[in-house]
């Protein structure tokens, strides 16, 4: 076990003092060098042996420790002139506004002091803290003349990022770092609270600092090429920096230079020290390593993304956890999650042996660690671990007895945590039952791909094994995939059926097809349903083939009513409802679906889907998952055997119909030149709030939507359900009728920011076109299809409306990036109490009622408590019978 | 031309907003069993705050019925510009460290 040096009791945050510094430091650094010229190092240098060792083997000259085991140790630098901390620049300032230049008192008298010490004891809530005060405080006394020794009243200026004068009238003084302190130093005891400095732990005059500490080797190793050449760490060269500007320093003023020169040195020694500290100060030239890389010194260390907080502290790496490609397998459950083989024989779960699962463990371990089902590691009774190999294994599973450890492998039924980077929303990170398999990917259910927004071009996941107990088991009852079907953000399934399953349904369930006894029997074995939902007896009894609608409802609960219209829909004036002459209402009654053709509107995920919804409402998130199962598998079944393809074929168009949309496109050309000579002429009017060309162009554009709007239903009259590309895009498998019309028809008009295309050349978008050319071709219109294929000019101008679309993408996912990040900071903490009200982290209220009104989407219907106007609907209809 | 004066509280937009009673506040304090300073702040500048004439340390009850809940109440505890300046220049300090942190 790693051994704790000392236990943290309590952490104070003060300023180190002169004193502190030298009392911790073992050593005064004076030479600037590092190693000589045979690589030892130097006495009294950066690298002198007693400030810690980084080389393997060498002990510490201080603690005699080897490396690894030996911190480190600080030294010290002693400054010629002391420097202000630029950390403390804007601290410093504020107090020096607010005490006298001369008694270093506060500028306030007795009555305003009682007064501000009264409301600093009484400090407490949010809006009248102790630093809310102590600003106040400070601004009184900045404002005011020094009541007790009256000396006139001077303001103190400072000059980013370290420098401060001193100016009355016209009269400007600089006041050097000497000044600052010995200004700080003459502040009394009694003033340092309401300043806002404890004065068990800081001065306000350290915030000036006369001596530097020296971080141990070990905080900035050197490294060691291969060849052989020393590389030293950021830090160390500018630690260099400070001690060469300081030794120059102290002999300059020791040889009693001229004040000029030793303010130039000195001014460079804070440069030093200042970029020492933060780098990326503003108002300071960064300083550079000799090759032109910017140094990263202190403060670069610890502050942003690559930081120690974000990097490291916040974003370690963890153990029990894997990351492989993910791929599909649509037979295993939504719950489940394939794990390879050789993933689940190195991930373990600590194990208690108990006289009830004794045997059990004592087969594992027997199992060894390269046998699946088997255990790794075993603790036993006296804390000690011991490897389990495949020589200890049969004297490590005698011995095992109660109140041993043992650290099994992972096995089928476990639950792990699944994750899919950017982690967006909570259904990033889901748990799922562990399926052991071969080969070396994690497998998933296509339905649970739209919350991790995961495809299988290459994805990877992340996959993490709790613990403990208590761990699991809360993971399984809130986390599980089926408790998510329903998204907590819309209240409607974010998991559910896509592509195949959708057009699948289709062909399965639309009018006409029907199914022979022999093929159903195969489909319901393969899918699982048969001996579970449907007995063999069931086709005994008949011997007509099954329609798709007799083959779905026996996925659906006996008593399940639900009607709504399908994906398909096509919206007519007056709907028919249950009698749609085209099939496109569905009715579901008492498990029965009388009619409709099921498709994206009963089981899509992500798409307002009814069916799935009212299942996992009403009947519970485990009818829901097993709805989900078995009729994904169904569909596999009967889509394979029905068929779907498409081809280029699908969007053909017979002579008559391309004739039509060349006519089309034709007199969009034509009006777009009258409207273009009519400009010319003059004759053009203007429409209000525009430019003329303004006005031509909004007419131009929309006219030439119009023309591609046309273009495209003229099309539509030929893409009938024969298609399948129609049949996917009309159900919501994939696509939509625009892609579609754009494939058969006609592109359309390809923009830029908006605007029709008109740059590249000098008045022209490209050189195959005359100087102010505005027609239709000329500035991007697309009036060819991808079926028919794109002119040379149309490929380019199509390109560029390509490439805006894939910067678009670009700058949004990085813009929706930050805007993420800086939301969760603040809404991180809150959190929906017992009596409902919304708070933070230190009880403010946000919200007195949750979201205004109390409701948890997931649990409601369509945001209400109960959906009253199913609730009518069925009991008029029940009425009528 | 002059203006015509327009009284804001007859906007549509405007919710109701009413100052509570000692009383009053105490109550809503206790049944949420917190201290004034937990409340959402407003402004005594604010300018429904200013025409029904609440001053700082007032709880006001704003009740709006635009929310897409139906009708839904609010409690603000009124502070004066010195408290805001306080408060804001922390949060704009905070602002301008992350920002330039960040990148």
């Amino acid at each position: 076990m790693f051994k704790v040096p000392k236990v943290i009791d309590t952490i104070q945050f003060g300023i180190l003092s002169p004193e502190d510094v030298r009392k911790m430091s073992v050593l005064r650094v004076i030479t600037a060098d590092t190693y000589d010229d045979d690589g030892y190092p130097i006495e009294k240098g950066l690298m002198d042996q007693r400030l810690g060792v980084i080389d393997p083997g060498l002990k510490c000259k201080t603690c005699g420790q080897k490396f690894g085991d030996c911190p480190g140790h600080f030294g010290h630098i002693e400054l010629a002139r002391p420097v202000i901390h630029v950390g403390h620049a804007k601290d410093v300032h504020k107090i020096l506004k607010s005490v006298c230049r001369d008694c270093g008192k506060l500028k306030l008298d007795t009555a305003q002091r009682e007064h501000f010490h009264d409301q600093l004891m009484k400090a407490s809530d949010r809006l009248k803290n102790k630093e809310i005060i102590v600003k106040e405080t400070m601004d009184k006394a900045a404002k005011s003349v020094c009541p007790w020794c009256g000396s006139d009243k001077r303001t103190i200026k400072f000059e980013k990022p370290y420098t401060f004068y001193e100016e009355w009238g016209e009269e400007r003084n600089k006041l050097t770092p000497i000044d600052v302190r010995e200004r700080l130093e003459k502040i009394p005891l009694e003033d340092y609270e309401l300043i806002g400095v404890n004065k068990d732990v800081s001065k306000p005059e350290w915030m000036v600092l006369t001596v530097l500490p020296v971080p141990p080797v070990t905080v900035r190793p050197s490294i060691t090429l291969e060849s052989s050449v020393r590389s030293e760490d950021d830090l160390t060269h500018k630690l260099v920096d400070i001690i060469r500007i300081n030794q120059r320093l102290r002999e300059n003023i020791d040889a009693g230079a001229p004040q000029l020169i030793v303010e130039d040195l000195w001014e460079l020694l804070q440069y030093h020290v200042t970029t020492y500290f933060n780098n990326s100060t503003s108002g300071v030239p960064p300083a550079r390593h000799r090759s032109g890389r910017i140094l990263k010194t202190i403060s670069q260390r610890l502050s942003g993304k690559e930081g120690r907080f974000r990097s490291n502290l916040s974003g370690k790496r963890v153990d029990f956890s894997a990351r492989t490609v993910v791929s599909p397998d649509p037979y295993i459950s939504i719950n489940e999650v394939g794990v390879p083989d050789f993933v689940a024989s190195e991930l373990t779960v600590p194990e208690k042996v108990t006289v009830h699962n004794l045997e059990e463990m004592k087969v594992i371990v027997r199992n060894g660690p390269n046998t699946h089902p088997g255990a790794n590691y075993v603790i036993r009774n006296d804390g000690r671990r011991k490897k389990i190999t495949d020589t200890t294994k049969d004297d490590v599973a005698e011995e095992l007895d109660v109140g041993f450890t043992v650290e099994r492998q992972l096995r089928d039924g476990d639950i792990v945590l699944f994750n899919r980077q950017p982690s967006l929303h909570r259904l990033s990170i889901m748990a799922h039952e562990v399926r052991v398999m071969p080969y070396k990917t994690f497998r998933l259910n296509l339905c649970v791909c739209p919350p991790y927004n995961a495809d299988f071009d290459g994805d990877e996941m992340n996959l993490h094994l709790p613990q403990t107990e208590e761990a699991r088991s809360e993971a399984g009852i809130i986390m599980k995939v089926q408790e998510n079907i329903i998204s907590p953000r819309f209240g409607e399934p974010v998991i559910g059926g896509m592509q195949d399953y959708i057009s699948g349904a289709y062909l399965m369930t639309r009018d006409g097809s029907e199914f022979s006894a022999e093929e159903v029997e195969e489909s319901f074995y393969e899918s699982g349903i048969l001996n579970n939902k449907v007995g063999v007896e069931a086709f005994n009894e008949r011997s007509k083939p099954w329609t798709g609608k007799e083959l779905f409802e026996v996925l659906l609960p006996k008593d399940l009513s639900v009607e709504f219209r399908s994906k398909t829909c096509r919206k007519c004036e007056r709907c028919e409802f249950a009698n749609c002459k085209f099939d496109n209402y569905v009715v579901i009654k008492e498990g029965k679906l009388l009619h409709g053709v099921i498709d994206g509107a009963a089981f899509k995920a992500r798409s307002s889907c009814k069916l799935l919804d009212k299942i996992v409402k009403d009947y519970g998130s485990d009818e829901g998952r097993e709805f989900l199962d078995s009729v994904t598998k169904l569909i596999i079944s009967v889509i394979m055997k029905v068929g779907l393809t498409t081809g280029i074929d699908d969007v053909d168009i017979p002579e008559e119909g391309l004739e039509r949309i060349d006519e089309i496109l034709e007199n969009a050309r034509n009006k777009v030149m009258e409207n273009i000579d009519a400009y010319n002429r003059g004759e053009l009017e203007k429409q209000p709030g525009q430019t003329i060309e303004d006005t031509l162009e909004n007419r131009i554009m929309a006219e030439l939507a119009k023309a591609r709007d046309n273009a495209g239903a003229a099309a539509e009259q030929y893409l009938g359900m024969k298609r399948h590309a129609v049949i996917m895009a009309k159900t919501g498998a994939k696509g939509n009728m625009l892609d579609l019309t754009q494939m058969a028809a006609c592109l359309g008009q390809m923009t830029v920011r908006g605007k029709r295309l008109h740059r590249g050349y000098q008045e022209r978008s490209l050189p195959h076109f005359k100087r102010g050319d505005r027609s239709a071709k000329a500035r991007g219109f697309v009036s060819s299809s991808y079926r028919k294929g794109l002119s040379p000019t149309e490929f380019f101008f199509h390109s560029m409306g390509g490439r805006e679309g894939l910067v678009d993408t670009a700058v949004r996912t990085a813009q929706s990036g930050y805007m993420q990040r800086r939301l969760i900071n603040a809404l991180q903490d809150l959190k929906v109490e017992k009596d409902r009200t919304v708070r933070d982290n230190s009880n403010n209220i946000i919200q007195f009622e949750y979201g205004e009104d109390g409701v948890d989407p997931s649990r409601s219907s369509y945001g209400e408590a109960v959906d009253i106007d199913w609730i009518i609907h069925k009991t008029i209809t029940s009425r009528k019978e | 031309m002059t203006k015509k004066k327009i009284n804001i509280l007859d906007n549509e937009f405007v919710p109701e907003h009413t100052i509570l009673t000692e009383e009053e506040s105490n109550e809503i304090l206790q049944k949420f069993n917190v201290t004034h300073d937990k409340l959402p702040l407003i402004l005594d500048t604010d300018p429904v705050v200013k025409i029904i004439g609440a001053k700082s340390g007032d709880v006001i009850k704003i009740v709006r019925s635009d929310s897409p809940a139906g009708k839904s109440v609010f409690y603000r505890y009124v502070i004066g510009e010195d408290i805001k300046q306080g408060l804001e220049e922390d949060l704009v300090d905070e602002i301008i460290e992350e920002e330039s942190g960040e990148e």
